[in-house]
């Protein structure tokens, strides 16, 4: 890991992306208006993703960073995670107000775990030992066979979509159920998990 | 007062996970209420081993950092309700082992179960310290061959030194060797280490040998410890090694690869079938 609290590196998906590695917001920004003010016009104007170190603390306080950006000029664009494959598009750079949803472009393997602050949207699968904790909904385009948590603070109309369903287990807003007592109907098939009251319902999703 | 037993080797993939299954399994099976802890934190095993990946709530890192009691985390078996597991995290929280975590966790583990297996991960470095800190006894998992003798050799040193018991000044560590993947064949023609071999290599007391058995992979695969197979001859080693833990004395059938067992050849005893070899 880079000692630096925070550098500019072209990853893997081509944008020049904003690597934060410290959880001191104050070192973070002091270092990029040292950044900027070095090379003011490469920064302007530039369009950039933001990667955020998977080891920093909840309360880490991303709007005020790319709030800085903002200010400088720079078009903060995608927001990414951990090794740069959790990809997610800002809805507009200038005006965001609600929390984008994320999109993960590939799969998730086991004991890869992504915490989303609004509702995530899985491309790839899930797989056994994996888990998905969204405040909001969870997409998955392809295999469940993970753990799926959504709501987790206590959104009740948040839900569950999958493809196909195996998880090991499900939650909507504290409400779970583990992978042996799932809905048998829904194993292996498209679905729907929802609240209803004090329980988790099923829904199939047929096309 | 429950007993603490650590499961360990130093060399990975020679067994651990697949003794700790059996034994644990062993031992409910024999009456007594058992805890099995997985201690490979990020690459847990024990879940699929005995089955249990669908039915896991809450894992050894939520009961260490105080979100869960011990007994509300722990899955119980279906094939026998005095076993019980705590799974291990899939997810790497390295800072979460610290001792007086585990010391808390183990304690209270003592208070409720009589025996408490310990699942180690391989190497020697903070988790495999940390699943053996504790221990009463050791069960040192090594395969006949000459890499995994000396890992276990070294093991058996950091159980004199770096254990709470050695560094209270309390009673040294028991362990107990178990040889796994065992193939007489091999042994008597000299490419496996023999019985006596790894026994003159590191003098602690021999208290099973497990012979490399298709069943095992079956079992892993099934999600049922191959203890509980009882025509399966690895499945009757590992029935064996815990009667001859809890202090039977039971002869040792070592395995005439195909065929029969040597005791079966010298005594006639058909006691352990093969039909899995
Ligand atoms: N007696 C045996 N016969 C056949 N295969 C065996 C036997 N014992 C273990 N194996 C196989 O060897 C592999 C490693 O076993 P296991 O996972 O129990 O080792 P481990 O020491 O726990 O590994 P790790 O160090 O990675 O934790 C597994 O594929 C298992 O099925
Ligand atoms: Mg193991």
């Amino acid at each position: 890991m880079s000692p630096l609290p925070v550098d500019l590196k072209i990853l893997d998906y081509r944008l020049p992306t904003v690597r934060i590695f410290s959880p001191d917001e104050d070192a973070v920004i002091d270092r990029l208006a040292m950044m900027i003010e070095q090379r003011p016009a490469l920064f302007k104007g530039m369009d950039v993703a933001m990667n955020y170190a998977e080891d920093l603390p909840n309360e880490f306080d991303q709007q005020v960073i790319e709030e800085f950006l903002v200010a400088h000029g720079v078009n903060v664009v995608a927001r990414t995670t951990g090794e740069g494959n959790v990809l997610a598009f800002t809805a507009s750079a200038k005006s965001q107000k609600s929390v984008p949803d994320e999109v993960i472009s590939k799969s998730l393997r086991s004991g890869q775990r992504i915490y989303s602050k609004g509702s995530v949207v899985i491309l790839g699968s899930v797989s056994s030992g994996a888990e998905v904790l969204a405040e909001g909904s969870i997409h998955v385009y392809g295999e469940l066979h993970g753990r799926a948590l959504a709501g987790v603070q206590g959104d009740r109309n948040a839900a569950i979509f999958t493809q196909s369903m195996d998880a090991e287990l499900v939650s909507v807003a504290g409400v779970y159920r583990t992978g042996d007592q799932l809905d048998e109907g829904s194993k292996g098939n498209a679905c729907s998990v929802m609240l209803d009251g004090d329980s988790l319902s099923f829904q199939s999703i047929t096309q | 007062m429950g007993r603490i037993i650590v499961v360990t080797s130093g060399k990975g993939g020679v067994g651990k996970s697949t003794t700790s299954a059996s034994f644990a399994l062993g031992l409910a099976l024999r009456g007594y209420k058992t805890l099995l802890i997985d201690f490979d934190i990020g690459l847990r095993n024990l879940d699929l081993l005995l089955g249990h990946e669908k039915r896991i709530v809450y894992d050894i890192v939520n009961v260490m950092r105080e979100e869960v009691a011990l007994q509300d985390a722990v899955v119980k078996d279906l094939r026998c309700s005095r076993l019980a597991l705590l799974p291990g995290s899939q997810f790497e929280d390295k800072e979460v082992l610290e001792r007086r975590g585990i010391a808390k966790l183990l304690s209270e583990a003592r208070k409720k179960y009589q025996y408490v297996v310990c699942d180690s991960p391989a190497g020697i470095e903070k988790g495999a310290d940390m699943a053996m800190y504790f221990a009463d006894d050791a069960l040192l998992v090594a395969t006949p061959e000459r890499p995994s003798v000396r890992d276990a050799d070294r093991m058996i040193g950091l159980l004199t030194n770096r254990t709470y018991r050695a560094e209270k000044g309390l009673e040294d560590i028991a362990p107990y060797l178990v040889i796994n993947r065992y193939r007489h064949s091999l042994a008597k023609r000299g490419i496996a280490l023999t019985p006596k071999q790894i026994l003159d290599n590191l003098s602690i007391p021999l208290i099973g040998i497990i012979p490399d058995s298709e069943s095992v992979t079956r079992a892993a695969n099934i999600g049922e410890p191959v203890v509980y197979d009882h025509k399966s001859a690895a499945g009757n080693a590992y029935a064996d090694t815990v009667a001859r833990y809890l202090g039977d004395s039971v002869a040792y059938t070592l395995l005439h690869e195909g065929k029969r067992s040597i005791r079966s050849r010298l005594f006639g005893n058909k006691r352990v079938h093969l039909n899995d070899e």
